[in-house]
């Protein structure tokens, strides 16, 4: 099965000590995908922020929802206009 | 469809119980506004999470299942399919107290008719219930028919199944004391027995007369008890067919002389109303009948007979069986032969010739080995 951060680890060997610890997914302008997800800070429709290993992730947009969550892993969907990464 | 649990819970805290009911496995669907918070669990969490929402002082708002199993339970659940199936329900089971078809099996010499005949003088024809059958009785009334050796009477569905087990008749012990013996229907010398049923009362190289018991219908068997039998066995044996002719020495033969004369007589039904009376004085003569109808179609058959007389002179021949004894003795030989059938083979074959005041017996003797029984 196709591995999408397999892939790009192979393809740029010489940058793998500039890639974080969490890996981040988005597709267009409506889903959020993070690996590495450690825990929730707030929910609110128009602001998801949460924990990742070495920060904080902020995903600013409106009608946000998290489509799913598990442990390690957190997937936001809805109208997302900003995502910030301290 | 997965199968879920739904929970909206009052938005107090949310991160806080997310954090909790994350720990126990994937969340899905998580939609929040400002009054309420809505998450899905997998279906085995839903104690769990009730706990934990409980043990929080979650108020729960609402929780509810959504998924393949909800979905059926829901239709089930509907007036629109469950009149229909306590309907169907109720009609197959009020169908399953009646008998609506008969079924006979195993009757080879007892009629279905005669079967089905029996059941209604017991009450038991068309569409009837099933508590209304008794089915000792009715092997009872089958069990009366001659032919019939068991019957067993099932209800199976709505179908009233009567198996029927005809006696099987043993030919060997059947109809006892109706056989006659087999008696010997030549003379002749037995060469060969194939004894099949049934005492034989000669034994090989013995002579037996025509009409003599070959075999009897009896046996007796290990017990002691005689069993009377149909009795069969296959006899052959020499038989002598003869044909004996007298031929005198000297003999008369009758010879025409030439002459002849006609008396007709006229007939209706076989009543005379015409005859010549003429008188004939003839001393040895043979005579010839014609009958003829008088005209075709008449309703009164009136037939013309017509009596010719031949005369005839008496003359002696000597010595007419020396001359002629050859083709008399082969004509003798030849009536014999005519007496044994195209497949029967000829073992052996003579003539005997005795002379007695004058007259010549001829005895021709063929003897063939056949079945005499």
């Amino acid at each position: 099965m196709f591995n999408f951060f397999d892939s790009l680890k192979q393809k740029y060997q010489g940058c793998l000590n500039r890639l974080a610890p969490e890996q981040c997914v988005m597709l267009g302008d409506y889903l959020f995908y993070v690996e590495g997800f450690a825990g929730i800070i707030t929910l609110s429709s128009t602001a998801v922020v949460f924990r990742v290993k070495n920060g904080v992730i902020s995903v600013f947009g409106s009608d946000l929802s998290i489509l799913e969550m598990t442990p390690s892993t957190i997937t936001i969907n809805g109208k997302i206009k900003q995502v910030e990464r301290v | 469809m997965k199968n879920m649990q739904e929970f909206t819970v009052k938005n107090l805290n949310r991160e806080k119980i997310l954090k909790q009911v994350l720990k126990l496995g994937k969340i899905s669907d998580i939609r929040f506004d400002e009054d309420c918070l809505r998450f899905k669990v997998p279906l085995k969490l839903k104690k769990r999470v009730e706990k934990i929402l409980e043990k929080n002082g979650m108020a729960v708002l609402e929780s509810r299942q959504v998924g393949t199993i909800a979905f059926l339970k829901k239709s089930i659940l509907r007036w629109g399919v469950i009149i229909p199936i306590i309907l169907f329900c109720v009609f197959s089971s009020v169908l399953n107290f009646f008998i609506f078809k008969y079924q006979v099996v195993g009757n080879e010499l007892v009629s279905t008719q005669e079967v089905l005949q029996i059941l209604e003088d017991n009450n038991v024809s068309g569409i009837i219930l099933k508590s209304k059958i008794n089915a000792l009785q009715i092997e009872n009334a089958l069990q009366k028919i001659d032919k019939v050796s068991l019957v067993s009477v099932i209800i199976r569905g709505n179908t009233l199944l009567i198996n029927i087990k005809e006696k099987v008749y043993n030919e060997e012990y059947e109809e006892h004391g109706e056989f006659a013996p087999i008696c010997s229907d030549y003379d002749g010398i037995i060469t060969q027995i194939t004894p099949i049923q049934g005492t034989v009362l000669v034994k090989v190289g013995q002579t037996v007369k025509k009409g003599q018991q070959l075999v009897v219908p009896q046996i007796t068997d290990t017990s002691g008890q005689t069993l009377f039998v149909k009795p069969m066995a296959d006899i052959k044996a020499d038989v002598f067919i003869t044909t004996t002719q007298e031929v005198e020495d000297n003999t008369v033969q009758m010879i025409d002389t030439g002459k002849s004369f006609a008396r007709k007589e006229i007939t209706i039904c076989g009543l005379p109303i015409y005859q010549e009376t003429h008188q004939v004085e003839l001393t040895h003569c043979r005579t010839e009948q014609t009958l003829n109808y008088l005209c075709d179609g008449l309703i009164l058959p009136i037939i013309i007979k017509t009596t010719t007389f031949y005369e005839q002179e008496c003359h002696e021949i000597e010595n007419y069986f020396q001359k002629n004894k050859k083709q008399i003795l082969d004509e003798c030989k030849q009536k014999t032969r005519q007496l044994v059938k195209d497949y029967e083979i000829i073992k052996d074959e003579y003539q005997t010739v005795t002379n007695m005041a004058g007259i010549n017996r001829i005895t021709s003797t063929v003897v063939v080995n056949k079945s005499i029984c």
